[in-house]
């Protein structure tokens, strides 16, 4: 198994708004952390500087060298998941142990439609 | 294309780091050691000062130097009361990075310049002119290394030909950082979304 | 850009005041006086030890200043919208209904167009310097007309598309939306206003 991992229920990975998002958070790491943290955030890419919105963060205290943890999350109605020429925008949910470098990102995407919404240029 | 997916978005483009032309990273550093800690980075807009001072940061970190960086730009002044802040937070375990250098007032530039005599590990600058502190590098670009940068970003383009690259580093005179926004809007406005 | 108010009223004064357009035209007759007596005294007698071509570009210079008091006074006189939304806020695939007003002389106005914009704004900074770029992802022309009467006042309902994009703004990155106004007026500066206006999710 990778060292860090995230499971979404059903694998499922497109949210409406205010959906609760269900998974299982697993580790199985070389040492003893002294915490993991599992933030639920969005950020851009694009043309513009980067910004970053952390929505919620779990912590797990002494979780162990190995483990697994339910989680959930209950989205925001906003910002929705979309990309245009200049700007996306990016949900994840990234899990972290502490001390130490690990890391894992799932994307999933927030949007009334299931998909992310993509805008056009207009002539 | 999608922003994200367009091969010079920023964050693609910030991963590249700097790419010394006549020199290497280390030889950079063990100058730097040589000026103890207290230097400028010189260099035409667009030619990587900014980039090469963060890889700076980066291996100060490493090295347990705590670097303390500041912007000055059109939205982010250095006046009087961030001076004093930044000087009241800097300790002799600290380097202070100042990317503009050359944008802040002359006041408060001599009284940074003294402070960190005595107060910093050390001080430097990036400018667009020389003369402020003793000269770490000047940094310069070349069309060979406007086409690496590309060649790195997007490796396989029919649209982005040598002779291209070649006019398109001809037109922005050099400053890679204006290159590299052109080339966003072409494969932006390339394939529709 | 003008921001609508809780019950989307904003009067159309993004646009200088009448006393800012004095000052914007004073202030370019000053320069322009000043150049021309650099131009009259100094640059002639300089011009004429190092070459013409410098200070011929003075006049010039000279032309855009008086073009740009000229400019500035004209447009104390224009016209001045002022709009209305049903709601402060519209959520996608929402509607609203616009109602304007425009006071002054309208009677001059020979077309005058409200259209419903979406435009993608992201900021970059490196180095010493900020860079911006926008990018019209939506564009609906709500109202035409060159009605005189219609031009004065009207009103107009309108759906926003439910498949898009609200409002967003974040430090760098942005989504804004509009409702810009233009009216045409022959021989004289067009009025041309835009007023911001918050899109939300679509409603749950």
């Amino acid at each position: 198994m990778d060292k860090l991992n995230i499971a979404l229920n059903e694998d499922k990975t497109a949210f409406a708004p205010r959906e609760t998002i269900h998974g299982t958070v697993q580790w199985n790491l070389t040492t003893n952390p002294r915490h993991l943290e599992l933030s639920l955030f969005w950020y851009t890419a694009g043309k513009g500087t980067r910004d970053v919105g952390i929505v919620q963060t779990l912590r797990f205290d002494e979780p162990g060298a190995y483990g697994s943890k339910d989680f959930s999350f209950t989205l925001p109605d906003s910002p929705y998941s979309f990309s245009g020429k200049l700007i996306s925008l990016i949900w994840a949910l990234e899990l972290t142990n502490s001390p130490g470098s690990e890391t894992i990102r799932r994307e999933i995407t927030l949007s009334p439609t299931g998909q992310e919404i993509v805008l056009g240029t207009h002539p | 294309m999608k922003a994200r997916d367009n091969p010079f978005a920023v964050e693609r483009v910030q991963a590249i780091r700097y790419r010394p032309l006549k020199t290497t990273f280390d030889e950079i550093l063990a100058r730097l050691h040589e000026l103890n800690y207290r230097a400028a980075i010189t260099g035409p807009e667009g030619s990587g000062k900014t980039t090469l001072l963060e890889d700076l940061g980066r291996a100060f970190r490493t090295k347990g130097i705590k670097p303390n960086l500041v912007f000055v730009n059109d939205t982010s002044r250095f006046d009087s009361p961030t001076c004093r802040r930044l000087l009241a937070s800097l300790s002799r375990d600290q380097i202070a990075l100042l990317d503009g250098a050359d944008l802040i007032r002359r006041s408060d530039w001599s009284l940074l310049k003294r402070h960190t005599i005595t107060h910093a590990y050390g001080l430097i600058i990036t400018s667009h002119k020389r003369g402020l502190l003793p000269t770490l590098i000047e940094c310069s670009t070349s069309p060979a290394l406007l086409k690496n940068i590309v060649a790195a970003l997007q490796p396989q383009s029919s649209l982005l030909t040598p002779e291209f690259l070649d006019s398109l580093y001809k037109r922005h005179q050099g400053n890679l950082r204006a290159c590299l926004r052109e080339l966003y809007d072409l494969y932006a406005q390339s394939d529709p979304l | 850009m003008v921001g609508m108010d809780s019950r989307g009223r904003v009067d159309g004064d993004k646009a200088p005041s009448v006393a800012g357009r004095l000052g914007l035209s004073l202030f370019f007759l000053f320069f322009f006086a000043l150049g021309s007596l650099f131009e009259l005294f100094i640059v002639r007698e300089f011009g004429r030890a190092v070459g013409q071509r410098a200070w011929r570009k003075v006049p010039v210079i000279g032309v855009v200043l008086i073009g740009g008091a000229v400019y500035q006074f004209l447009a104390i006189f224009t016209p001045r919208p002022t709009l209305e939304l049903s709601c402060g806020t519209i959520s996608l695939g929402g509607a609203a209904e616009l109602r304007w007003r425009v006071t002054g002389r309208t009677s001059r106005m020979d077309e005058f167009t409200v259209t419903l914009r979406g435009v993608e704004e992201a900021k970059y900074r490196k180095g010493t310097s900020t860079y911006t770029d926008r990018n019209t992802f939506y564009e609906m022309e709500l109202y035409r007309t060159s009605d005189a009467t219609e031009i004065a006042s009207g009103q107009v309902g309108f759906v926003l598309p439910q498949d898009t994009m609200h409002s967003f703004e974040a430090e760098n990155n942005r989504i804004l939306w509009s409702l810009d106004v233009h009216g045409r007026i022959r021989h004289w500066p067009d009025v041309k206003e835009s007023f911001k206006v918050t899109v939300t999710p679509t409603a749950a």
